[in-house]
């Protein structure tokens, strides 16, 4: 009886001390990140070098302050984990999150400077696309870029990690009076649900003429808005509704008689409605599923595991 | 700041792995029970061993569900898998409830009991098997995949109850649970006796 006793408190014992698995390859999701593997998905700072080759692009020549410009990262070669997932950070020259660039929309319609996609091919790779909104004071800006990703088979649990060779350099001029933009206030809807048309009013300062187009992501057909006009430099359009879930992108022309601004494509991606349920409600049911269960178990205890001799059988 | 996906890894390998050690010793213990007559030491080590790993994967079930809720990403449970997983905890931790209530009202001679050990065994096992389940089913939530393959399939859609009919099932749960104790005859302690249970009914 003792060494039943003592077993039983091995076992327990070397359940309590085994080291819990901390590895996350299915990513860690997008979030506003620095780039450190410390509370990343694989082991730290032993992570290995990429074979990823990553290019930043900028979608314009001149940037001014509080400009909305877009940004994208381009990265091929990389091997990739069998999920495929790649993670891309945008980052100040430190390696920290991008503090003086608002991230307005990420690439996948969020407000994050590190993201999570699956790409299906190395050598194809794939484009991140960001739109960031200037900083409000001139200067010199060095913008990095790095990638994160998996292999398969991983056995070591290594953490690929890339670099950009060299930091893109952007120059921030001043803003030129009457620049035609948006309202600073102003956010961009990145998603909607499948069968619904989307209106978006866009509030806009110095602007005398605004004219809207929009694609989907497969055609390259480039279609122009109706436009509705709300008030003194606010304007409505409608874009149509999707079928089936897809991307469609739109970009703004704006100009008043001195000036033409023409803002990033922005992307609207319709999906499936989320699965939305009252957590009050899934409580309930599954307490009350663990109740049922319990009561049906102690009925065939009751039922069943009875000698007969002892009388009592229903 | 350790995150609550963290605790919700260590809550949820606690709970995992006690579950499973005391699912292969109440199969152990319910093959022993057809194959000897009188209990061995073997047997009576499956038997503590099921009952401390019941009542330690009772004590880090709760915890595991807590901190996957906090856990869950987005805009809480919004995903049909999140959901099963967390309807599949409670049974099991019903499930779980009725063996451990079972173990403790009958004894550890219920074992020598046939009918008494294949019901508490079935139990048992499928307490065991529901929660194994919902772990499976966090591997295919986190990584897309899962040991269930192509089994885990049913389980990505859910039937929703609303919050009227999730109430007025708990009230009928709760009333079931009460009717099988209160009204049904109460079990009995078995002591082990070679005669009293006779050729046909006992493990002999």
């Amino acid at each position: 009886m003792k060494s039943s006793r003592l077993l039983v408190i091995i076992f327990s014992g070397l359940m309590i001390v085994a080291s819990p698995s901390l590895a996350k390859p299915g990513g860690q999701g997008d979030a506003e990140r620095a780039f450190s593997c410390m509370d990343s998905c694989h082991i730290g700072s032993s992570g290995t070098d990429s074979a990823a080759t990553i290019n930043i692009e900028l979608d314009r020549e001149r940037v001014f302050t509080g400009q909305l410009i877009s940004l994208s990262i381009k990265t091929s070669g990389m091997e990739l984990s069998k999920k495929g997932l790649v993670g891309v950070f945008l980052l100040s020259n430190d390696g920290s999150a991008l503090d003086d660039w608002k991230v307005v929309q990420d690439p996948n319609g969020g407000n994050n400077n590190y993201v999570e996609k699956p790409v299906f091919s190395s050598t194809q790779g794939a484009t991140f696309t960001w739109i960031l909104q200037a900083p409000d004071t001139t200067g010199n800006y060095s913008i990095d870029a790095a990638v994160h990703h998996g292999v398969d088979p991983n056995p070591e649990e290594y953490a690929y990690l890339g670099r950009l060779t060299t930091p893109l350099q952007i120059e921030v001029e001043p803003m030129p009076e009457d620049l035609p933009r948006f309202s600073e206030d102003w956010k961009p809807t990145s998603s909607r649900d499948l069968g619904d048309e989307t209106t978006i009013i866009i509030e806009t300062e110095d602007t005398d003429d605004l004219i809207v187009e929009w694609r989907t992501d497969s055609s390259e057909t480039i279609l122009e808005a109706p436009l509705t006009k709300q008030s003194d430099g606010a304007w409505s359009f409608t874009l149509p509704a999707s079928s089936v879930e897809s991307n469609l992108t739109w970009r703004a022309k704006l100009s008043n008689p001195a000036l033409e601004e023409i803002t990033p494509w922005f992307t609207l991606s319709s999906s499936k409605p989320d699965y939305d349920i009252d957590e009050l409600a899934l409580m309930i049911q599954a307490i009350a599923g663990g109740i049922l269960a319990a009561a049906i178990a102690i009925a065939m205890q009751r039922r069943f595991a009875r000698p007969a001799q002892k009388g009592g059988m229903l | 700041m350790v995150s609550a996906g963290t605790f919700h890894v260590v809550a949820t390998e606690l709970a995992v792995g006690t579950i499973a050690l005391a699912g292969a010793m109440i199969s152990l213990r319910l093959i022993l029970s057809f194959r000897e007559k009188h209990p061995s030491r073997l047997s009576e080590l499956c038997d503590g061993t099921s009952l401390v790993c019941v009542v330690a994967g009772l004590c880090a079930l709760p915890f595991a569900i807590i901190t996957g809720v906090l856990a869950a990403p987005g805009d809480g449970l919004d995903n049909p898998l999140l959901f099963n997983k967390m309807l599949l905890s409670w049974v099991g931790i019903g499930l779980f409830s009725a063996w451990f209530y079972g173990r403790f009202s009958m004894g550890p001679n219920l074992w020598n009991y046939r009918p008494a050990a294949i019901i508490q065994g079935l139990i048992g096992l499928a307490a065991c098997g529901s929660i194994l389940t919902v772990a499976s089913m966090g591997g295919k939530f986190s990584r897309g995949e899962s040991l269930m393959g192509p089994m885990s399939k049913p389980l990505e859609y859910s039937v929703e109850l609303g919050t009227t009919s999730s109430i007025l099932v708990l009230i009928v749960s709760v009333a079931a649970l009460v009717s099988v104790l209160k009204l049904m005859p109460q079990p009995y302690s078995m002591e082990f006796a070679d005669n009293s249970l006779g050729d046909s009914e006992g493990i002999n």
